[in-house]
């Protein structure tokens, strides 16, 4: 069975069909490529999954269970993570209490924090902490202000941030956006290791095909909202439809 | 009294209590609908309108305050109402283009919360230095008795309704005149065209290489002059006090804004009537529920409308 | 581990950190009239200026420090800006009020209040969180206004409507001790420490101490988190209208205490001091004067506020005369230029100006060296 499958999702804002019928199943511990030109509807789709916006229609199963239109906090809580284009963090709290917080978010049963107990004695919390920002090789900054790390520093506390949720399934939204080529690799480098180590099923957009051919077992291209074609790296870039929609007949 | 003559009544009387809701309803929602700033100044202008506009009507008596005690034991012009709705108005433009320079301005880039801090510190200066310079007393509302040679005061009688006030009628005509003004000028004008582009995206306006700067003091003391002139009608026919801007303008102002939908103009007309009506109709049936009823209805349209009912969108934080 | 985990080390169950904290608060409220009265008497004395303040402003500063300690959770930390935090400080009062007349016990009337103004906070948070910014503000406002002509019309069988309500009558706490009588007495230095000053200060050092437990406790955290990054808060699975609704609940058991206490000290209350929005906008301003989002910043600002509005209004200056109303334009004019220039608020501007100074001599030192 599929960790996540999308059965004829569908999104209108108005008149406007963003997407249009997408079927997609996606397999534990693959890594999924969503690519596509701009405004394809890549982003919409992640959203419906998410659950920042409500599909029109369609449903969203995950690990078995209905999860469509629930809230975000709630899919989060199901295992699906998230981790935004624009590096999502809390800019004046420290790199350490920016993880901490999806720590505490993952204790599930949030109502049983006490208001008056110090948040350094869940020890959990504060292992799990570590843990991440050792991953992202942040620990070391994890006393500095947040908005003061660099860019590439910003976009993996983001990943650490997602990752402390202790996701199943992670999506990651152009993550090696506006990265010099050295960040690049490095965020490769981590993807590859977090499917490998954690055994975690990600599903990434992204517009760097180098990246996207390097660690991708699988590649469906969206193009006007409906998935035109869903394979593996190699039969992608021989797919003569592909190459037609998305580079209007250019090799990629 | 009979149901319908009742209700007509009460469609009269919001109507007019409407109008001056929708008055400064319209400023409010341009000045937020434009440069996305909030201003809790907004009761303020009224309050200078209403005093500018008393002084100029009248010669008031000075029981207290600064100037009484320096001697000035009389104020104002007594120019009657016609100079008072020129002059009123520009004084309202000149202060809010003043405003938008030195107040608005540094605050563009802020937070609404800080501009909400800002400006409620203003409006509480403002009101305390005329309570200090013309003092802290209740003075008498002020109405003409004639206008063009035509008498304007006294009741007359009206078909349904009966008996009504004659000033009030010219007051809903007069001010329903100005919203329609101001409603045409931002349709039909080039320049209303470009407040309501700037008001739907200011960036795309800019980009088009319109100088967006100018408009928005121009917008500002549009938006004071509409508030000003709402002080001015406020004091022909309620008391005039330190307090009104608070208590009066700014929170009806404010209503209006989140009946009608952020930076709509149609919606301030509509919230403006909408809760001018039910304010009077509770007034006129179940007076002390007046106040309460009209809050109520206002937070009924926050949750199930968040977006007001003409709003296309919400302000976010 | 983390080195944090490790830096708080416990005694006896009590945190070091904690016990620090009370005795500093403590000894900070047992100086508070002393300071206030005695030595501003006497430096009033000495430049002929009275500036001096009177036996019941400690109290009613510290009243207004509870208040605003928990609406700083709120305003500070989550950075929701609500207009109508009145309605929970003139319930607590006049339930407090109205409990009097049953039982004068000072401590159930102040639990009574909360209580009432806890439960009134529910349903109206939850209505109001579901708007952000300005919406939110004006949501509150709404709240408030309407308990506001509720309390001069249609309540007016309760509260007394415009007349205010006076029949207070508050009993001896614990049934032994007069609240307006001194703890020691005999000695003049020591008769402003009543009982009553007593059991506000206590209550106070309690409230502070609730705020920084909740403070660091997780939801602290979120707060804060709320107050940066919403849409992060619930992409890390944490339920943000529930947060939201807590901050906004906990900061109305504070104005509730407050509300009681107020009742208690003054044995009066009309409904323009209970509900009415300028009656909440004076606790933004008392929050955003000391510092939101500092601890201890708001109780500075509700110092200065209180000062300014009941000692600085009488005082009569030379040249101008007496300032008497001119407090607000002087308050007013204030509070512009702290949110003009110090958007953080006196507290933290002072603390921030103070290390500036420190680094600039330091630095300075340096190159001479």
């Amino acid at each position: 069975m599929s960790l996540l499958q999308t059965t004829d999702l569908v999104k209108q804002f108005g008149g406007l069909t963003a997407v249009d019928g997408v079927s997609l199943s996606i397999e534990r511990g693959t890594v999924q490529a969503i690519i596509g030109p701009n405004g394809a509807g890549k982003t919409t789709f992640i959203n419906c999954v998410s659950g920042l916006l409500d599909p029109t229609s369609g449903s969203v199963q995950f690990n078995g269970d209905d999860i469509t239109g629930q809230d975000p906090h709630e899919i989060v809580q199901q295992g699906i993570s998230k981790s935004f284009q624009t590096a999502s963090i809390f800019p004046r709290m420290s790199v350490a209490e920016n993880v901490q917080i999806a720590a505490f978010g993952a204790e599930h049963g949030s109502f049983r924090f006490n208001f008056l107990k110090r948040r350094e004695s869940y020890d959990a919390v504060q292992e799990t902490t570590e843990r991440m920002l050792r991953s992202v090789d942040l620990w070391d900054d994890r006393n500095i202000q947040a908005q003061n790390l660099p860019y590439g520093d910003k976009r993996r506390l983001e990943i650490a941030i997602a990752l402390a949720s202790e996701p199943e399934l992670l999506f990651m939204d152009e993550p090696t956006a506006g990265m010099s080529p050295e960040e690049t690799r490095q965020t490769v480098d981590l993807i590859e290791n977090l499917q490998e180590e954690l055994g975690l099923t990600i599903v990434l957009v992204e517009h760097d095909m180098e990246v996207i051919f390097r660690v991708s077992d699988k590649i469906a291209v969206l193009h006007r909202g409906s998935i035109i074609a869903n394979a593996a790296p190699e039969e992608i870039r021989g797919d003569e439809q592909v190459q037609e929609a998305y580079l209007g007949g250019a090799e990629i | 009294m009979s149901a319908v003559q009742e209700l007509f009544s009460i469609l009269l009387n919001g109507l007019q209590l409407g109008a001056i809701f929708a008055l400064l309803g319209i400023g409010l929602t341009i000045i937020l609908g434009t440069m996305n700033f909030l201003n809790l100044a907004h009761g303020a202008l009224y309050l200078i309108g209403a005093y500018a506009g008393m002084l100029t009507m009248r010669v008031v008596t000075l029981r207290t305050g600064i100037l009484q005690d320096y001697g000035f034991t009389e104020l104002g012009l007594g120019w009657g109402f016609l100079a008072a709705l020129v002059i009123v108005p520009t004084i309202g433009f000149i202060v809010g283009v003043l405003m938008e320079r030195y107040v608005a301005k540094p605050f563009y880039k802020r937070p609404h919360t800080d501009q909400l801090l800002v400006t409620f510190g203003l409006a509480l200066v403002v009101e305390e230095l005329v309570k200090q310079v013309i003092g802290g007393n209740t003075f008498q509302s002020t109405s003409p008795d004639t206008l063009f040679g035509l008498q304007v005061s006294g009741p007359i009688q009206l078909p349904i309704v009966g008996a009504f006030p004659r000033w009030r009628l010219i007051i809903i005509l007069i001010a329903f005149i100005v919203i329609g003004l101001t409603w045409l000028f931002m349709e039909k004008t080039d320049w209303g065209m470009i407040v309501k582009a700037g008001t739907l995206d200011s960036e795309m306006v800019s980009l088009l290489g319109i100088r967006i700067g100018r408009s928005y003091a121009l917008v500002f003391g549009l938006g004071a002059a509409l508030a000003a002139f709402a002080g001015l009608i406020g004091a022909t026919f309620e008391t005039v006090r330190p307090q009104i801007g608070t208590q009066r303008a700014l929170v009806p102002a404010f209503l209006v804004l989140v009946v009608g939908g952020a930076g709509s103009i149609r919606g301030a007309i509509v919230g403006g009537v909408i809760l001018g009506t039910v304010l009077a109709g509770f007034q006129q049936t179940f007076s002390q529920w007046g106040q309460i009823a009209m809050y109520a209805l206002v937070a009924l349209v926050l949750v199930v409308r968040p977006q007001g009912v003409f709003g296309s969108v919400e302000v976010e934080e | 581990m983390s080195t944090e985990a490790e830096e708080g080390g416990t005694v006896g169950g009590i945190d070091i950190s904690d016990s620090v904290l009370i005795a500093g608060n403590a000894v900070a409220l047992f100086l508070l009239p002393w300071v206030l009265i005695d030595v501003f008497g006497m430096v009033g004395e000495v430049i002929d200026i009275a500036v001096g303040g009177y036996s019941g402003l400690p109290s009613l500063i510290i009243i207004y420090g509870i208040v605003v300690i928990g609406y700083n959770l709120l305003l500070g930390y989550t950075g929701m800006l609500s207009f109508g935090h009145a309605a929970f400080f003139g319930t607590g009062a006049y339930v407090a009020g109205v409990v009097s007349g049953t039982t004068g016990s000072p401590l159930v009337m102040i639990l009574a209040g909360t209580v009432v103004a806890t439960l009134i906070a529910w349903p109206i948070g939850w209505i109001s969180i579901r708007r952000t910014g300005v919406y939110f503000a004006v949501i509150t406002l709404t709240f408030g206004q309407m308990l506001y002509f509720w309390a001069l019309g249609p309540g007016a069988w309760l509260t007394n409507g415009d007349d205010g309500f006076s029949s207070v009558q508050t009993g001896q706490l614990l049934g032994t001790f007069e609240l307006g009588a001194p703890v020691v007495g005999g000695i003049e230095f020591l008769s402003v420490y009543t009982w009553e000053y007593l059991m506000i200060a206590t209550l106070a050092i309690v409230a502070l101490w609730t705020a920084n437990r909740i403070l660091n406790s997780p939801y602290g955290l979120i707060f804060e988190a709320l107050g940066q990054n919403q849409q992060r808060v619930s992409f890390v699975g944490l339920d943000v209208s529930r947060y939201k609704l807590m901050a906004f609940i906990i900061s109305a058991v504070f104005a509730g205490a407050g509300g009681a206490l107020f009742i208690i000290h003054e044995s009066y209350i009309h409904p323009n001091t209970a509900y009415y929005w300028i009656q909440s906008g004076d606790f933004v301003i008392m929050t955003v004067l000391g510092g939101a989002g500092s601890l201890v910043g708001p109780v500075f600002g509700a110092f200065i506020f209180e000062y300014v509005a009941n000692v600085i209004s009488g005082v009569s200056l030379p040249v101008i005369g007496s300032i008497g109303s001119l407090w607000r334009i002087v308050l007013g004019g204030v509070f512009v230029v702290i949110i003009w220039a110090f958007p953080k608020g006196i507290y933290p501007g002072m603390r921030d100006a103070v290390i500036w100074i420190v680094d600039r001599v330091r630095n300075r030192g340096g190159e001479q060296g």
